[in-house]
């Protein structure tokens, strides 16, 4: 894998990883949704302008409408004028007022307000909404008349403003043909116009969408046509701020002004105010169209204005749909995502808790076992096939210690720490002998894959230690040794007493052969004291074979005291004698040993008090208590020899024997010791450790205490030498009636 | 008449010794046998004073022999030679009727001792017997009579008739000086 490999993969998990998954999800989840916000939001403006531009396009068709309706109303009245115009005749007949009444009907659809006939030399004959009128025309306005250019037999003129009869600020509009009668007098039949009626049967009937409308200006500014009827005449730039002045119309007036005034057609939006008996400030869409009054230089302009309400209800909706969606679908996303997170937290704690308890309990099974697998006594340990540990129990780290630091020569380690040995071969850790006879075996296991059964022994601080050994192969799935288990226990206590067993037996065994032996000595021992006996008596004393039948006869006597001694000692005697003359003990057992001590320079002092009561016991035992302590004396003063002691004294009810030597003496910390079964100082071979524990066992069993005291130089005082004094005592026989075994022989009579 | 002694025991050189010891030592004839199952068919042949026996023996131990003895009622005393440890052994031969035991080893002066005691008893035996024999006739009855008739009452004069007194003196029974008193005073 190369490095940059190795960083991407963990740049992405650091992003990927955990938590930080969430957080990063929460935020591409954030931008996603922004993005589509604003990218809709985009949208619907755009759409937004799409649909007012239609809905403008459309007004603008009706403002075209209207325009042309307006342009082909006055047409029609100009033709319409036109053609009665050529009917001159019918305006000299009697039946001018009716034709006149007719004209008027006819065209007030159109929105003339009244029809003249006028003469140039004559009056103006009217027919108007209140009926046939005849009135004179001020020479001036004639004259306005009759001097008016002909556009294609029309003329269009607009009435001043001051010369209104009425009140209403319209502009009228004359529309005149002349009517050629005859050459002397000139004749116009004019229509007058009021531009607003005019205007308004075309505009009226128009609708912008639900509720838009259209108004009309001049090109002077003035309003033509609106639906507020009090704005009709006033001036466009100025009466909405009038009214409004709140509202800033500057779009509206620059539309007007630079749109609709130059007689141009488009479309737009403005800031309004009103809107149909509905005020407040509001967006209008507008669409404009020019209106070219046929015979003037005169340029109206329609506007079709509707508040972008109308298509705002549309956009509106549109929007609402959008976000209700939108909002949904994120809802939707959302409630799944939560939902979902819930459930997967439910789940996660739900498998947590089993994960807890299972962890739980195979952590309490795990103590469980490593409990017993550390509470063992016997080495437990994993080996590899290299003989590295891989991992081991309490003792075996204990063990490895020892041999470890016995092999570097340092004193055992205080701190046992199993993980100090892992990954150690044998050879680093044991002796060289030791671990090539292990290492063999940990080969063979691997080699046979068979379980290795056997014993071994280590030295170990001077003392031999026995191991009984397993070596398991442990096998992995595919059927190869992964490693091998070790169970090693310690057999030494076992083995030291089995050897201790075979030791007595074998005591015992030579102390039978020896009794039997000594037995049998005993026979031709006493025939050749016999005989020398025999010859004694016929040997003149102060001869010199007499003095050599004498040397015989006290070497077998010796023979004889020895062959006693010994059978008295080793158990031959039958004789189930419950008092023991103590002296008589002590001297047994001091024939026995004394040699032994002589040869060890030990000088035995003997102070026996005369006629010592017996004791009750067992005269074979309390022999093997004193030669027991006796031995632990020689055995204190085998370095340089030394002095024993022997005592005995009636104190009270009780015998005391004291045994006091001055060997080395027994250290303070082992007092509590010396009594405990196997308890001993010596070497292996040397001593089995249970000669006090068994005099104890003696002494006890017949009512009497062991004691003892001893101090060893260390502890001794600056006069004082170490020694030891050991004191037996025994409570004496209560004397009862001799039993004498002697049959008395009467003499029959 | 030449006390006669048997002496038993497995071991040929043991006898010798004794044998050696008896007749260098003492007046007193003696049969040795090394074989114990013989010593019924030499008892049969004759009588001895004195049987020394071994305790154990193949074949026929020293209580075996002891036993032969009483069962037949023999006048044979019987010493046993132990060794040194038989001491129950020794203890249920005496309780067994033998006279006495010796352990082997032995000094020579103890045996002869033990030898002499045996003779002597067995010489007392043989004495007494006889002079029960002697006093076992007929006249030798009344005249006992008689005289135990004339020494009690002559006791009783010198003890005042205290009977335990005469008892003692006499070595007679009490109930038999009670009768001699009430009859004859």
């Amino acid at each position: 894998m190369s490095a940059s490999e190795k960083s991407s993969i963990t740049w992405l998990d650091k992003i990927f990883h955990g938590q930080r998954l969430y957080i990063v999800n929460l935020f591409l989840l954030f931008i996603l949704l922004f993005l589509v916000f604003w990218i809709s939001w985009r949208n619907l403006a755009i759409i937004k302008e799409v649909i007012r531009n239609d809905f403008n396009k459309q007004q603008l068709v009706l403002a075209r409408q209207v325009a042309y309706g307006v342009n082909a109303n006055i047409k029609d009245i100009q033709n319409d004028l036109r053609i009665e115009s050529q009917y001159k005749s019918s305006f000299f007949n009697n039946k001018l007022q009716e034709k006149l009444s007719l004209i008027y009907k006819r065209l007030v659809p159109k929105g003339i307000s009244e029809i003249a006939f006028i003469q140039q030399r004559g009056n103006a004959r009217v027919f108007d909404a209140s009926g046939y009128s005849e009135y004179n025309i001020p020479n001036e306005i004639r004259s306005v008349y009759f001097s008016q250019p002909l556009i294609e037999d029309f003329f269009v003129l607009e009435l001043p403003k001051e010369e209104d009869i009425t009140a209403n600020p319209k502009r009228l509009i004359e529309i005149g043909t002349p009517v050629s009668i005859s050459e002397s007098d000139k004749y116009l039949l004019v229509a007058t116009v009021n531009s607003t009626f005019l205007i308004q049967t075309i505009a009226q009937k128009v609708q912008s969408g639900e509720t838009g409308y259209c108004w009309v200006i001049d090109d002077q500014g003035r309003i033509l046509y609106h639906p507020k009827s009090d704005y009709v005449g006033e001036n466009a730039f100025e009466v909405r701020e009038k009214e409004m002045p709140y509202i800033s119309f500057d779009k509206i007036n620059q539309i007007q002004k630079d749109k609709m005034l130059t007689g141009e057609e488009g479309t737009g939006s403005y800031i309004a105010g009103w809107h149909r008996g509905v005020s407040g400030i509001m967006d209008k869409l507008i669409a404009y169209s020019p209106v070219k009054i046929p015979g003037t230089e005169w340029l109206w302009s329609v506007a079709v204005v509707a508040p972008i309400s109308e298509v705002q209800a549309a956009i509106d909706k549109m929007y609402t749909r959008q976000i209700i969606l939108e909002s949904l679908l994120i809802l939707g996303i959302f409630i799944t995502v939560f939902v979902a997170f819930v459930y997967k937290r439910r789940l996660s704690q739900v498998l947590e808790k089993k994960l807890r308890r299972t962890e739980r309990s195979l952590h309490q099974t795990e103590e469980y076992y490593h409990a017993i697998f550390e509470s063992a006594l016997d080495a437990i340990f994993l080996i590899d096939e290299e003989t590295r540990f891989i991992s081991m129990n309490m003792f075996t780290a204990k063990v490895l210690c020892s041999m470890l630091s016995q092999k570097e020569g340092q004193k055992p380690c205080e701190f046992i720490n199993p993980d100090q040995f892992v990954g150690m071969t044998l050879r680093e850790i044991l002796m060289e002998g030791d671990a090539e006879f292990l290492e063999k075996k940990v080969k063979r296991v691997y080699r046979r894959k068979k379980v290795e059964s056997f014993e071994h022994r280590f030295w170990m601080n001077d003392r031999k230690i026995h191991f009984n050994s397993k070596y398991i192969p442990i096998f992995d799935e595919k059927g190869n040794i992964s490693s091998v288990l070790g169970i090693s226990r310690d057999i030494t206590e076992k083995k030291e007493m089995s050897h201790l067993i075979y030791n007595t037996e074998k005591l015992a065994s030579v102390g039978t052969l020896a009794a039997g032996v000594a037995h049998e000595i005993n026979n031709p021992l006493g025939v050749i004291l016999g005989f020398t006996d025999l010859m004694l008596d016929r040997t003149e004393k102060d001869t010199q074979e007499y003095e050599d039948l004498k040397i015989i006869e006290e070497n077998c006597l010796n023979c004889k005291r020895i062959v006693e001694n010994l059978m008295s000692f080793a158990r031959v005697t039958e004789g189930l004698e419950d008092v023991v003359d103590v002296n008589r003990c002590i001297d047994t057992v001091v024939q026995v040993v004394k040699n032994t001590l002589m040869t060890n320079k030990i000088v035995t002092e003997m102070d026996v008090e005369e006629n010592l009561p017996k004791v009750p016991g067992d005269a074979r035992e309390l022999q093997q208590v004193f030669f027991n302590l006796i031995n632990n004396s020689a055995y204190a003063m085998r370095e340089s020899g030394g002095v024993l002691k022997i005592r005995t004294r009636i104190r009270e009810n009780n015998v005391d024997i004291y045994f006091i030597d001055n060997g080395v003496g027994i250290p303070n910390h082992l007092h509590n010791q010396i009594f405990d079964p196997f308890f001993t100082t010596k070497k292996v071979g040397e001593g089995t450790g249970l000669g006090l524990s068994v005099s104890y066992g003696i002494v006890k069993k017949y009512g009497g205490t062991i004691k003892f005291t001893s101090k060893t130089k260390v502890e001794a005082k600056e006069n004082e030498k170490s020694g030891t004094k050991f004191v037996v005592t025994l409570p004496i026989h209560q004397v009862q009636n001799n039993h004498e075994i002697v049959k008395v022989e009467t003499i029959e009579s | 008449m030449q006390q006669k002694i048997l002496a038993v025991d497995d071991q040929p050189h043991m006898l010798i010794l004794i044998e050696r010891i008896i007749k260098e030592r003492t007046p007193y004839h003696i049969t040795t046998t090394n074989n114990p199952l013989e010593v019924p068919k030499i008892m049969g042949n004759e009588n001895f004073d004195l049987i020394i026996s071994d305790l154990k023996m193949p074949g026929m131990d020293g209580l075996e022999i002891l036993d032969h003895v009483n069962k037949n009622n023999r006048n044979e005393k019987v010493i046993i030679i132990t060794a040194f440890g038989e001491l129950e052994s020794a203890i249920q031969a005496m309780q067994r009727g033998a006279f006495d035991y010796i352990t082997k080893p032995f000094k020579k002066e103890k045996i002869l001792h033990t030898i002499d005691r045996a003779m002597t008893w067995q010489r007392m035996v043989k004495e007494t017997e006889k002079m029960l024999g002697i006093l076992s006739i007929f006249p030798y009855r009344d005249a006992e009579t008689a005289f135990k008739k004339i020494y009690i009452t002559e006791l009783a004069k010198q003890l005042n008739n205290d009977v335990s007194q005469i008892c003692e003196k006499s070595g007679l029974q009490e109930s038999e000086i009670r009768q001699y008193l009430q009859n004859y005073s």
